[in-house]
C-alpha cells in the first residue's frame, strides 16, 4: 500500500475534516428576533426651500420575526413590521429665474403609521427521488397597510441544485397589487385622481450560483419588473407619470473566502439597471465579512462601501409651469444623481443569542454622478443615517 | 442501533427540543446505513453490485472517509470484509469450514472499488458493510446538531462510542469527564478511568461478539487478509479530535495486533491498550 502515511490520524483528519457537501436542508431551529432601526433624513438646505420648513423624514422601525421548522422538510419564516414616519417631505422642485432649484416642502408636518405582514414557508426537498433532487420550493405572502396605501403581495420562489451541488438555479415570480388612498384628498385634484387608484407589479428573477472552488462562489441574475397603473406621486405637483414602466437588472456577485483569523470573505457586487423611463443605473458594492472568536464569544464585522450612479428619467424636469397634458416630474429619485454609501454590520454571537449593530451613512448629490454631471441643482437630494440594533434567540 | 445510546446534555432551555433533533439525526443515519434494512441506502448499493450507483454526497464522503481507512491501515481495516460472517457465527462456538473461509477472501478488498463525488462501482461480488463507521459518524453528526445550537458541555454516547462536547463546568472552572474504559472480561465494571475535555473516545474489545473453543477467544474482529480474528489485544481505547477518528484509530490498532503501539505512537494520540492478561499499556502523545 504506496499510499500509507507515516501520520494516519493527519491523513484520517484530513478525510474526516472535508465535509461532505450538503445540500440546502431545513433548518431545524425555531428562531425569535427583535430588531429596532431608527432612518433619519438631515435637514433640507435653507437656502434652497422656498419656506422654512427644512426638517425631512424621520422614522422609527420595529421589526419582529419568528421562524420555526414545520415536519421535516417544511421552515415558515413570518416578520411582522410596525414603522412611525414623521417629517416633511419635497413638493417640487423649480428652477427660478437665477438658474437655482427652489425646493417646496409639504407644509405641515406628516405623521403615519405603516404595519406590514409576511409570511413565507418553504419546501426543502433534500435528496428527494432517491438523492437525486436537491432544491428548495417556497412561497411568500406580504400585507402592508398604511392609513393611505394599501399592498398584497405573492411570490413564490425556488433552487435547484445541480452538478454535485456546485451549481445551484434560482428562480422567483412576484407580484403586487396596492391600492393608494391619499390623505386630504380634498386639498388637490390630483389627489382626488388617484384616489382609489391602483398599481400592479409583475417580477421575474433568473439566476445561478456557481462554486468555483472551495474559495470562490459567483452568482450572476437577470430580473424583470413590469410595473402598471397609477404610478405618478399624488403628494407632489406637476407629477404625471406614464403608467406603466419596465424595469431591468443584471447582476453579478462573488464571495471569495480568506482564512483569515477565524475566516473572511470579500464580497464584491455589481447591479446594472435600465429601465423604459430612460433611467439606467450602475451600483458596486465592496463588502469585507471578518469572523473574529474569542471563546465564549465570537464576533462577525462587515465594513460595506458602495457606490452607485443613475442617469435621469426622460420626463424629469424642473419647469415650474409645464403643459398639463405632458408627463413631468421633479421627483430627485428621477434626476441624474449618484451617491455613496459606507456602514459597519457586527454581531456578538454567544450561546443561542446573537446581538447585532448596524450602522449605514448614505450621502447623495448630483456631483456623485462623477461623469455626465448635470448643472441642474436637485436640493431634494438626501443624505441620512440609520442605525439598527437587534437581538436574536435560538433555540 | 442495537446498544444503548444516550446523550447528557446540560439543563438549558429547549434542550429536550435539541435532543430529540439529535435523536433524529442517529436515527437518519441508522436507517439510513442499516443493513439490516432493506431499503437502506446501504442495501440499495449492494443490491447494484457489479453496476455503476448514483450516491449522494453524504455516502461519497463516508466511503471516501473508508478508503482513507483501508490505505492507511495497510488494507486491514476493510468494510468489504463483513461477508466474513457468513462462515463466523460467533452464537456458536465452531471454527469455520476452510474452503468456505478461502472462497471468501477474494471477495474482499476496497480497493477494487472506483469511487467519485456521486458514482460508486464495485465489483459484483462485493458487499460493503458501515458497521465501523456509522456508529461514530452518527455521534459526531449529533454532536454537530448542539454545537451548533450553541451547547458546548455533555456527552454523547452511542453504545459506548462517545463524543465529548466539552468539559463539566463546576465551581471550580472547567473539569474534565472522568470516563470509564470498560473492563474487557468483566463487562459491567470499569478497568479505568480516563480524563478527557472533549473530542472522541471510542473502544474497540474483543468482548463484543466472540466463542472460546480449547481455551482460545475467537473474537468478531478479522483480518481480513486471512479472514481470522485477531487476538494480540483485548480491547483498544483511543481518543481523538472525533468519535470517528477514536473509533477508526482503535480498530485498526486492534487490526494491527502486535505493531498497534508503534503505531499508535506515531499518531501523536492519547490510548490505553489492554493486552489479554489485562496488562494496562497508556499511551500518551509525544510533546
Amino acid at each position: 500500500m504506496s499510499k500509507h502515511t507515516l501520520n494516519s490520524l493527519a491523513a484520517l483528519a484530513a478525510a474526516a475534516a472535508t465535509l461532505p457537501v450538503q445540500a440546502e436542508s431545513a433548518p431545524t431551529e425555531q428562531v425569535m428576533a427583535y430588531r429596532f432601526s431608527q432612518y433619519q433624513e438631515a435637514d433640507a438646505p435653507r437656502a434652497r426651500t422656498f419656506t422654512p420648513t427644512t426638517e425631512r423624514y424621520s422614522i422609527d422601525i420595529h421589526q419582529f420575526r419568528y421562524g420555526r421548522p414545520l415536519g421535516d422538510d417544511w421552515y415558515l419564516n413570518s416578520e411582522f413590521q410596525y414603522e412611525t414616519l414623521s417629517g416633511a417631505s419635497p413638493m417640487q422642485t423649480y428652477q427660478n429665474a437665477n438658474g437655482q432649484s427652489v425646493l417646496l416642502m409639504s407644509g405641515a408636518s406628516i405623521n403615519e403609521t405603516r404595519y406590514d405582514l409576511k409570511v413565507t414557508p418553504k419546501r426543502y426537498f433534500s435528496g428527494a427521488l432517491n438523492g437525486q433532487l436537491d432544491g428548495t420550493l417556497g412561497t411568500s405572502l406580504a400585507l402592508s397597510q398604511e392609513n393611505d396605501y394599501q399592498s398584497v403581495a405573492l411570490g413564490a420562489d425556488g433552487s435547484l441544485e445541480l452538478f454535485n451541488k456546485h451549481t445551484t438555479l434560482l428562480g422567483s415570480v412576484s407580484m403586487s397589487l396596492d391600492e393608494l388612498s391619499p390623505s386630504d384628498a380634498y386639498i388637490s385634484p390630483d389627489r382626488q385622481r388617484a384616489d382609489g387608484r391602483g398599481k400592479r407589479s409583475v417580477s421575474i428573477y433568473e439566476g445561478v450560483s456557481q462554486v468555483i472552488d472551495k474559495n470562490r462562489v459567483v452568482q450572476v441574475g437577470l430580473g424583470y419588473t413590469q410595473l402598471s397603473g397609477y404610478l405618478s406621486d399624488p403628494y407632489k405637483f406637476e407629477d404625471r407619470r406614464p403608467d406603466r414602466r419596465g424595469q431591468l437588472t443584471l447582476s453579478g456577485q462573488y464571495r471569495h473566502f480568506f482564512p483569515l483569523w477565524d475566516g473572511a470573505a470579500l464580497h464584491g457586487d455589481y447591479r446594472y439597471y435600465s429601465d423604459d423611463w430612460g433611467i439606467r443605473s450602475h451600483t458596486l458594492t465592496a463588502r469585507w465579512a471578518q469572523s473574529v472568536s474569542l471563546a465564549p464569544f465570537s464576533f462577525r464585522f462587515i465594513p460595506m462601501m458602495r457606490y452607485y450612479r443613475q442617469t435621469q428619467a426622460d420626463f424629469y424636469s424642473l419647469e415650474q409651469n409645464p403643459p398639463d397634458d405632458q408627463l413631468n416630474s421633479s421627483d430627485a429619485r428621477l434626476s441624474s444623481y449618484g451617491a455613496f454609501s459606507y456602514g459597519l454590520e457586527s454581531r456578538i454571537l454567544y450561546q443561542q443569542w446573537t446581538l447585532s449593530i448596524d450602522w449605514q451613512q448614505y450621502l447623495s448629490s448630483e456631483d456623485f454622478a462623477l461623469v455626465q454631471t448635470t448643472n441642474n441643482e436637485t436640493p431634494a437630494l438626501v443624505d441620512y443615517s440609520i442605525l439598527s440594533l437587534g437581538i436574536e434567540y435560538r433555540y | 442501533m442495537a446498544s444503548p445510546c444516550c446523550f447528557h446534555l446540560p439543563d438549558l432551555p429547549g434542550i429536550h427540543t435539541l435532543a430529540q433533533q439529535m435523536e433524529e439525526e442517529v436515527r437518519r443515519i441508522e436507517q439510513k446505513y442499516s443493513r439490516y434494512r432493506h431499503d437502506s441506502v446501504l442495501s440499495r448499493l449492494n443490491e447494484h453490485a457489479g453496476q455503476a450507483s448514483v450516491i449522494d454526497a453524504e455516502t461519497a464522503w463516508l466511503l471516501n472517509y473508508a478508503r482513507v481507512c483501508f490505505e492507511q491501515s495497510d488494507g486491514l481495516f476493510d468494510i468489504s470484509s463483513g461477508i466474513l460472517r457468513s462462515v463466523w457465527n460467533f452464537r456458536h462456538p465452531a471454527l469455520p469450514d476452510s474452503a468456505a473461509l478461502q472462497r471468501l477472501l477474494p471477495r474482499i478488498g476496497l480497493g477494487r472499488l472506483t469511487l467519485n463525488d456521486n458514482e460508486l462501482r464495485m465489483p459484483a461480488d462485493m458487499e460493503l458493510d458501515f458497521g465501523g463507521i456509522g456508529k461514530e459518524y452518527a455521534a459526531d453528526c449529533a454532536a454537530a446538531i448542539a454545537r451548533n445550537a450553541g451547547v458546548h458541555q455533555g456527552i454523547i454516547d452511542l453504545g459506548g462510542d462517545l463524543h465529548i462536547l466539552g468539559p463539566k463546568i463546576s465551581a471550580q472552572g472547567e473539569e474534565p469527564w472522568l470516563l470509564g474504559v470498560r473492563h474487557p472480561r468483566k463487562p459491567q465494571q470499569a478497568i479505568a478511568q480516563l480524563p478527557v475535555y472533549r473530542g472522541g473516545m471510542a473502544t474497540s474489545g474483543d468482548y463484543e461478539r466472540y466463542f472460546e473453543l480449547e481455551g482460545r477467544r475467537y473474537c468478531h474482529l478479522l483480518n481480513p487478509q486471512s479472514g481470522w480474528p485477531v487476538s494480540h489485544w483485548a480491547s483498544v481505547t483511543v481518543l481523538a479530535p472525533s468519535c470517528l477518528l477514536a473509533g477508526t484509530l482503535s480498530s485498526i490498532a486492534m487490526l494491527r495486533e502486535a505493531a498497534a503501539v508503534d503505531w499508535l505512537q506515531e499518531q501523536d494520540v492519547h490510548a490505553l491498550l489492554i493486552d489479554p492478561a489485562l496488562q494496562l499499556r497508556p499511551l500518551t502523545p509525544e510533546v
